[in-house]
């Protein structure tokens, strides 16, 4: 087992830059995410580090050793593909088997390898079978299968739940992780989908524009977000945002925009951010529909309810305020709100998020 | 299926084309091989399975013409597969020189094969023929052949005529099949460790196996029925070494004016046509790959 280092690695494609100065270390049995929007350079990371791609600046190291220059199959690593990526005319032994075959393994620790591996992912009795006789969700675990036959140092992992149905999705998730878990080998794995992040990784890498815009662990992305895209890209609904400025009233800090007024009770030195544009983020748990408990600091504001999405354990409320959109989720039990009338809307100030207009960046309060 | 059966009008011009042209010949030539006509006299008599019998075991021209066949269509099938694979994997990536090479190598294919017969009987022609010119240049004058006009090799050097006019047709047949094989597949076989010949050999030569009998029953069927090509670089010589099995039946019936006997040529030709596609159309379903 090892971790994985990367050394201001970046690739430029024909004067593109799709992955710039990428820094990280990724530790000895790790579960990293690397999540992004398409075209984030999240994947060209993952075929840095597996070798697929030359990074044009950069260095890579898996354990102690410098894999940069190194061969894909030199760096003890196994990939799994979005599209399982399994050999049509090999069933399944010969499609684990293949890359042992190929290292001059002996026959018998081949046959024990695969059956380990078949038996860890429940497809032992698929062995005789060809890809084109399986399910999506078993071909996935044949494809997982072939890299943990190898045991290698590193798995790498590119969207391999992407293509199967939302269902199957989450039960492999799981699946994933405990064998994550239980073989202890450090994990890289690609995904574009956040809930799949969040669920999964120990530590995440949020990525935009070839750019790491936070890495942390799913509990720091999803309650300290760096930035506004962090803050958006991550939890489902997304964050609100409001826009407007910062003014200083009766010795406290103000948040206004049009029509709407929210004391933050809250210290901020605003000649040090010589800046008074600024986006308000709070996430729809964040903002109650009925008074909460006294201890939860909260500012009310009037809005409108324009729909109701009723989830089962949970209401998603869509509200209205001087032009501009808020969603509330309401846990089940939450008081029942009917679609048309006006309702106070309380938001928790504790939770309140602050980013610069200009460069999206977080604004930190004082004491927090 | 009733309320269509108008539409079945839609299909009678084809059908009668194809009846009059293939269908009606077809028969008549059956029947015409069961005789002794000469095909211009209106007079001609029933002889039975006299001129199979004839053929098959009195006629050391036709073995001989048969024997051609064979080695030009396995010159032709061996080396047209061989360097249109070998061509096409150069030319896979679809970059803008690539793209230009292809079309430099389908070229010849729209070519008249009359043209490019005379284009090659320059280049062959034993005293001011570039081949043989090109030879002496290189100090290699050993090497110079009366290329069309020496028996022991007149029929390879249409064989390689032949492969030069049509790789770059069956080059894009195989350039379809490498593209359609997964990039992740070669990905994961890099990772794993394979050299570029165990990559062809576990990867590229298996998922290619339908494009590839696709290309060799194509070559098979189109070397097999070879006839123009022949007709104007040797018209069959010298001493019958370039003759094949469609020549042979063409002399018979328009030199020879053997008619009946012509007819039961082209009966065994199509018998042995129809036997290989019929063969092939077999492999072809059983070496299909979906992914």
């Amino acid at each position: 087992m090892a971790g994985v280092k990367l050394e201001g690695v970046a690739k430029h494609f024909k004067g593109a830059v799709a992955v710039a100065e990428f820094n990280l270390d990724i530790k000895d049995g790790e579960f990293l995410v690397l999540v992004g929007p398409s075209g984030c350079g999240k994947s060209t990371t993952l075929r840095m580090v597996a070798g697929l791609e030359e990074p044009t600046y950069g260095r890579i190291m898996i354990g102690n050793k410098d894999v940069t220059k190194l061969e894909p199959k030199d760096r003890d690593i196994a990939m799994v593909f979005q599209d399982y990526a399994l050999y049509p005319h090999m069933n399944v032994y010969h499609n684990l088997a293949f890359g042992l075959k190929l290292r001059k393994m002996p026959k018998n620790e081949i046959e024990e390898r695969v059956k380990m591996a078949a038996e860890i992912l429940s497809i032992s009795h698929l062995l005789e079978r060809y890809p084109r006789q399986l399910s999506g969700g078993q071909r996935q675990r044949v494809a997982l299968g072939r890299a943990i036959v190898r045991n290698p140092q590193v798995f790498l992992m590119d969207e391999p739940l992407s293509n199967l149905d939302a269902k199957l999705r989450v039960q492999m998730r799981a699946e994933l992780v405990k064998l994550q878990r239980r073989l202890k080998t450090t994990t890289i794995y690609v995904t574009h989908d956040q809930t799949e992040a969040m669920t999964m990784g120990d530590r995440i890498v949020v990525m935009k524009d070839g750019y790491i815009q936070q890495v942390g662990t799913p509990e720091e992305i999803y309650h300290e977000p760096a930035n506004l895209f962090v803050a958006d890209f991550v939890g489902s609904p997304s964050m609100n945002f409001l826009e407007g400025e910062l003014c200083t009233e009766e010795g406290c800090i103000w948040f206004k925009a049009q029509g709407i007024r929210v004391n933050l009770r809250n210290s901020l030195n605003l000649e040090e951010l010589n800046e008074n544009k600024v986006v308000l983020g709070i996430r729809p748990e964040d903002i109650y529909l009925h008074r909460p408990s006294p201890e939860k600091v909260c500012e009310e504001l009037l809005c409108q309810t324009e729909l109701i999405e009723d989830l089962g354990s949970e209401k998603i409320v869509f509200l209205k305020i001087e032009g501009q959109e808020l969603q509330a989720r309401l846990r089940d039990g939450a008081a029942p709100v009917t679609v048309g009338g006006n309702t106070p809307a309380y938001l928790n100030l504790n939770k309140v998020h602050l980013f610069r207009k200009s460069t999206g960046k977080k604004i930190l309060f004082r004491g927090r | 299926m009733r309320k269509y059966w108008p539409l079945s009008f839609f299909i009678l011009p084809g059908l009668l084309m194809y009846v009059i042209f293939f269908v009606f010949p077809a028969i008549s030539a059956l029947g015409l091989s069961l005789t002794d006509w000469n095909g211009i006299t209106p007079e001609r008599n029933f002889v039975g399975l006299a001129n199979y019998k004839e053929m098959l075991t009195n006629d050391p021209i036709f073995a001989q013409t048969f024997g051609n066949n064979i080695k030009y269509m396995l010159f032709v099938v061996f080396f047209q597969t061989l360097f249109s694979l070998i061509f096409a994997m150069m030319l896979v990536k679809n970059s803008r020189m690539n793209v230009f090479y292809r079309a430099l190598f389908f070229l010849p294919t729209i070519i008249a094969s009359i043209s490019v017969a005379f284009i090659w009987i320059f280049v062959y022609d034993p005293s001011i023929g570039s081949l043989n010119t090109f030879l002496t240049k290189l100090k290699l004058d050993f090497l110079i052949q009366s290329w069309l006009g020496d028996k022991n090799i007149a029929i390879y050097s249409i064989a390689v005529v032949q492969c030069w006019a049509h790789i770059g047709q069956v080059m894009v047949i195989f350039i379809a099949g490498l593209q359609s094989i997964p990039k992740s597949l070669y990905e994961v076989a890099r990772i794993e460790g394979a050299t570029p010949w165990q990559t062809f050999r576990h990867v590229t030569w298996p998922l290619l196996a339908p494009s590839a009998t696709i290309v060799v029953a194509y070559t098979t069927l189109q070397s097999f029925k070879a006839f123009d090509l022949i007709l104007a670089m040797t018209d069959g010589g010298p001493s019958y070494a370039t003759e094949i099995l469609s020549l042979f039946l063409y002399h018979q019936a328009f030199n020879n004016y053997k008619f009946g006997y012509a007819s039961a040529t082209a009966v065994i030709f199509m018998l042995i046509v129809a036997s290989i596609t019929l063969l092939q159309f077999r492999i072809l379903r059983a070496n299909k790959v979906s992914y």
